[in-house]
């Protein structure tokens, strides 16, 4: 049990070493931390992604998880990635419980414990009944629920989201985001969760990675050391969200040369 | 009002494929009153007892049944390989796009006599002719399958390392499925206007060489009921096997309830 589990060092990546999308970017996340990435478009989220997934090697620096550096020589072991995506990314033609099953096998999980599995996973984000159901014959929030199900149940190292929640109605994703922090807790899993509102953000994370752009780097680390359960309607969380968005705001648009989209 | 409205839309609904068989009698019976040639209903009805009663009947009808999934097989099959190659390279892509834009424009009755030139009086010949004029309408909608794989779906099994057999199972099989059933489709159509083509240029048995057959001797009531075999064999294949398995395979597609 190393701490901490995922550790980039002095990361830049991108497609072309002379203009890398993402630059000087060193962090590390602690075991069972939830762990949020805040940016503008174009600072790189995507690309920081898929280097810690394992799918993109990195111009320069490392990139370590669990003690093991993943783009290392002999680390052609990827190490078990659960993901979320913004889409649910179900296979329309499987039915939900198969859904997670496909990710079980990849897993190496015995088939013989699918079914417990994923009656137990879908049980905990309250869609129970849906193991048989067909993805296009449930709401776009249960799907989610799926989606989240899966990343969850092949017991990952870490689990990567990718702005999960933002094409949900916001009751949806409020809901979502509350079940969310529960699993986490009941599980504690470590959360790297990319997003563009530094209000989820606050009401999230244990500590927010603040991105910047041009080239996309690391701008502020904050520690958000409010007390659990939060309440999104919380004062002390809008102050929060207030100084953040003010300081990010700055950062942003001196950085893009003009007026930087209004974080939601 | 309404309810009866809908009451009596439903009975039509019922009555239309009863009504429609029932005007075609009638057109017949017209038609056959002032035609020479045109044989009767009920000369028509008894020679289909006949037939129908002839082992020979279904021999005839088997024979040309084979030639036709034989052909629909390897066309298929070379049209999965045609796919396959024209994705993994794009020199053979552009190959494989030539050669289909020249057999799509291709006559299937030169086809037709081509083989009967290059393999005689042969089953071979006449199942290479329902090959090469099915086999571009089978390749290009497997070829369009394979080009609008979801890369969503390929990425999201990518990071759970979903093996490569296990997403040729799972993502691109299932992706490919209305693509490939509408070659079936177009293949099964098409297959049979052509296979009837070659068996009369070509063999001795078969749908083809029966319609000739009877036409040669004047024997319209048996052409007739050779035809009505035909219509039969085909929505049977049509709606019964197609459908039916389409209804399985697609069931994920039922709508939300």
């Amino acid at each position: 049990m190393t701490d901490p589990l995922i550790q980039l060092t002095d990361l830049s990546a991108g497609y072309a070493a002379d203009r890398p999308v993402l630059t000087d970017f060193s962090i590390d996340v602690k075991r069972g931390e939830l762990v949020c990435v805040v940016g503008p478009s174009g600072c790189g989220k995507s690309t920081l992604l898929s280097v810690l997934s394992g799918l993109r090697p990195p111009l320069s620096g490392a990139v370590t998880i669990d003690g093991e550096d993943v783009y290392g020589p002999g680390g052609d072991e990827l190490p078990r990635l659960g993901y979320v995506f913004q889409e649910p990314r179900l296979l329309p033609w499987r039915r939900v419980g198969e859904n997670i099953s496909i990710a079980l096998r990849a897993a190496g999980v015995p088939t013989a414990k699918h079914r417990g599995i994923v009656a137990e996973k879908l049980e905990r984000l309250h869609i129970g009944d849906l193991s048989e159901a067909w993805p296009l014959q449930i709401s776009g929030g249960q799907r989610q629920r799926v989606a989240i199900a899966r990343a969850l149940a092949i017991e990952p190292l870490y689990v990567l989201m990718d702005e999960p929640f933002s094409a949900l109605d916001e009751l949806t994703a409020r809901a979502l985001r509350a079940e969310l922090l529960d699993v986490w807790q009941a599980t504690g899993q470590t959360i790297v969760f990319v997003t563009h509102s530094i209000r989820e953000a606050v009401y999230l994370a244990d500590r927010i990675f603040i991105m910047t752009t041009n080239p996309g780097r690391l701008f502020n680390t904050i520690e958000v050391a409010l007390p659990r359960p939060r309440s999104v309607e919380d004062t002390s969380l809008l102050e929060l969200e207030a100084s953040i968005v003010r300081s990010a705001l700055a950062e942003w648009e001196r950085a893009q040369g003009k007026p930087a989209p209004v974080p939601r | 009002m309404r309810t009866g409205a809908r009451w009596s839309s439903r009975l039509l609904l019922r009555l239309a494929p009863i009504a429609s068989i029932a005007s075609l009698l009638g057109l017949w019976a017209f038609a056959e009153s002032r035609s020479l040639f045109l044989p009767s209903l009920g000369t028509v009805f008894s020679e289909a007892r006949e037939m129908l009663g002839e082992r020979d009947t279904y021999s005839e009808l088997g024979a040309s049944l084979q030639r036709l999934g034989i052909g629909i097989a390897v066309a298929v099959a070379a049209g999965w390989l045609l796919a396959l190659a024209a994705q993994l390279n794009e020199r053979l892509n552009r190959i494989v796009r030539i050669y289909m834009a020249l057999l799509f424009g291709l006559p299937s009755l030169l086809v037709a006599f081509l083989s009967l030139v290059a393999f005689g009086i042969s089953d071979t010949g006449v199942v290479a002719v329902v090959v090469i004029v099915v086999l571009p309408f089978v390749a290009d909608p497997l070829l369009q399958a394979l080009q609008t794989l979801d890369r969503h779906q390929l990425d999201m099994a990518k990071v759970f390392r979903v093996s490569r057999r296990e997403v040729v199972r799972n993502v691109v099989l299932p992706h490919t499925a209305p693509y490939f059933f509408a070659a079936l489709r177009n293949a099964h159509a098409l297959g049979w206007k052509v296979l009837l083509v070659a068996e009369i240029f070509s063999v001795r048995s078969g749908l083809g060489y029966q319609f000739k057959n009877a036409f040669d001797f004047f024997r319209i009531g048996e052409a007739l009921v050779w035809l009505v075999l035909l219509l039969a064999v085909i929505a049977i294949l049509e709606y019964g096997v197609l459908g039916q398995i389409e209804r399985r395979v697609f069931a994920w597609r039922t709508p939300r309830q």
